[in-house]
């Protein structure tokens, strides 16, 4: 006999792990400080790309004045100005990221624990199944014996 | 009304059905405009502009999620512009990557809306944008809505900036300029920030208004996002040069309106409408699942009343005698609550009580046999098929159940033998004799007394 309510607890963790439970159970697989860290760290690296592109193409602009008055530039001050701008972005996108997969790891944390929990009533579900079964198994033999 | 919640369950029904196909031919077809859309603008490349070519990746593109949508139809952009010049094929390709490690990477999931934006955009019909997104998107919907914007900006002014093959051939040795003037016209661009201004202006409106808890409040919201966007179009583009007519920005915005409204009255259903189709295994057996989700708007469930003919009335004076003596049991069986040494009702008579005063049920079809019979419909009852005083009734059932089950615990009636009516007759016989004689004895001894109450009568 089909067990409907370990058929629909079993339906609803399968939807589960189809959508956000892929995502969750990678998440699941670090510590909140673990993960916060390794999402910073794709957000500095994104940032620092981002920024030397953007520092790239503003080069290439400004390339006719910059090889005009090469000899003349105040490099301190425009290498200030650089890692100043960087610095402000990245303390803005840090904020961001730390705030956001905070909110995210949390959030999978909620479902995840829901998930486990459903999981348990199904195994609690298969064990009376098992038992019963066992039962019968014994009231068969019995009754052959 | 109900017609509308009709319509809207069958579109339902057909959703959960073909969901799969729906989606891929809605991604399809988008990516089919926005191609051809590129293609109008900057197709360079004779053998990607070719129709048959757009329909293939239309095609595999229904098929890919919609972040990696993004990129195809960037990569696409960067290989018709690579026909014309590396360099402009570069700076686009070096804005859209900045635009993505700058934003599009925390909301990877809203491909389809970068892609809609511009496409959108360059129909002339912007404004549905920040409606649908602000009704079925959230607060970080800006972020995609503002690249969107971007990307169609930054391809009106490649389009500006490079108009033919022979004018790119010949500009090939000013590539600098050209490069300067691309970036210049792109920053230096107040209707792209204005755009921009107001998309997340009406989205934040819808989104903080919808989250209020209150009746309508989706729709309230609509109608305020749409007023504030009609007045922030009219707003900029009195300051700017924005290119858009006031009147047709009026009638679009109204559009846009109408067809928000219309997404949201389907959409609020088909979106948690799709059904699932999962698999899976135990100990014992292999699931091959598909949950559908309920739809609480069915079609409406008539109730039919029907009204006797008098031959039929006729046949059933008998029931209602019964019910009669039902009712009449009903209270002696109440009434003994009172008296608790009145004789019990035996169970049989109970549930025959119980079932005659149970509600009954309507009849489901028609009886065409009879042509006087009347047919009456009484309208939509609730999911149940109740009624609200049938709750009150069932109530009273249960009352009167508790009460038939059970029955005070008296000592009970003496049982009497039964014996055989020739029997009673001599029994009855002799006591009306010996009666008679008791009486007649009486009277011989006290005849003054009679005499006098004679008199007296």
């Amino acid at each position: 006999m089909i067990n409907t309510k370990k058929t629909r607890l079993m339906t609803q963790c399968a939807i589960y792990r189809k959508h956000e439970g892929v995502e969750d159970l990678k998440i699941a697989g670090f510590f909140k400080e673990d993960f916060i860290r390794l999402e910073m760290l794709k957000t500095i690296l994104a940032i620092t790309l981002g920024y030397l592109i953007i520092l790239g193409m503003v080069i290439i602009y400004y390339s006719e004045f910059l090889i005009a008055h090469a000899l003349n530039l105040n490099y301190k001050m425009f290498g200030k100005k650089i890692l100043g701008y960087y610095l402000l972005i990245l303390v803005i996108y840090i904020v961001i990221a730390l705030s956001r997969y905070g909110i995210v790891y949390l959030r999978s944390h909620k479902r995840l624990s829901k998930y486990y929990k459903m999981l348990g009533r199904i195994k609690k579900i298969s064990i009376e199944q098992e038992h019963e079964r066992e039962l019968e198994e014994e009231n068969w033999e019995e009754l052959q014996a | 009304m109900m017609l509308l919640f009709e319509i809207r369950a069958k579109l339902a029904e057909i959703y959960q059905k073909y969901d799969f196909v729906i989606k891929a031919l809605l991604k399809f077809a988008l990516m089919f405009f926005a191609l051809s859309r590129v293609c109008k603008v900057i197709g360079y490349s004779s053998s990607l502009s070719k129709s048959a070519m757009v329909v293939m990746i239309s095609a595999v593109c229904a098929f890919l999620p919609s972040s990696l949508m993004v990129f195809v139809a960037v990569a696409y952009i960067f290989i018709q512009l690579m026909t014309a010049s590396i360099l402009i094929a570069l700076t686009v390709t070096m804005i859209f990557l900045v635009l993505y490690l700058f934003f599009l990477r925390f909301t990877p999931k809203e491909g389809i809306t970068v892609i809609a934006t511009p496409l959108l955009c360059s129909l002339g019909f912007p404004y549905a944008i920040p409606l649908f997104l602000g009704i079925f998107g959230n607060i970080l919907s800006i972020v995609p809505a503002c690249c969107g914007v971007v990307a169609f900006y930054l391809l009106r002014v490649v389009q500006n900036n490079i108009i033919t093959l022979d004018q790119l051939k010949q500009a090939k040795d000013e590539a600098l300029p050209m490069y300067m003037n691309v970036v210049d016209n792109l920053l230096k661009n107040p209707p792209m920030y204005v755009m921009m201004a107001i998309f997340a202006l009406v989205i934040v409106t819808i989104v903080v208004i919808r989250t209020i808890q209150m009746d309508y409040s989706f729709e309230i919201s609509l109608g305020v996002g749409t007023g504030v966007m009609i007045l922030a179009f009219i707003i900029g583009s009195l300051k700017y040069e924005m290119g858009i007519s006031v009147p047709g920005m009026l009638f679009g915005s109204l559009f846009a309106m109408a067809i928000t409204f219309f997404c949201m009255f389907f959409f609020r259903v088909l979106r948690y409408a799709a059904a699932e189709h999962v698999q899976f295994e135990d100990e014992q057996y292999y699931y091959y699942v598909k949950a559908v989700p309920k739809i609480t708007a069915g079609s409406p469930k008539k109730a039919i009343r029907k009204i006797l003919t008098q031959r039929k009335a006729e046949a059933n004076a008998v029931e209602d005698e019964d019910e009669e003596e039902a009712l009449e049991a009903m209270e002696s069986m109440l009434a003994r609550k009172d008296r608790p040494n009145a004789a019990p009702v035996s169970r049989s008579l109970a549930r025959r009580v119980r079932n005659d005063m149970a509600p009954k049920r309507t009849e489901s079809y028609i009886d065409d046999e009879d042509e006087d019979d009347e047919v009456v419909i009484t309208g939509p009852k609730n999911r149940d098929g109740k009624n609200a005083l049938s709750f009150v009734k069932d109530g009273l059932d249960k009352l009167k159940a508790m009460v038939a089950k059970k029955p005070a615990r008296k000592p009970k009636a003496p049982v009497m033998p039964e014996e055989d009516d020739e029997e009673e007759d001599e029994a009855y016989e002799a006591y009306a004799k010996q009666s008679a004689d008791r009486e007649r004895l009486k009277a011989n001894s006290k005849p003054e007394e009679a005499q006098g109450d004679d008199d007296y009568e």
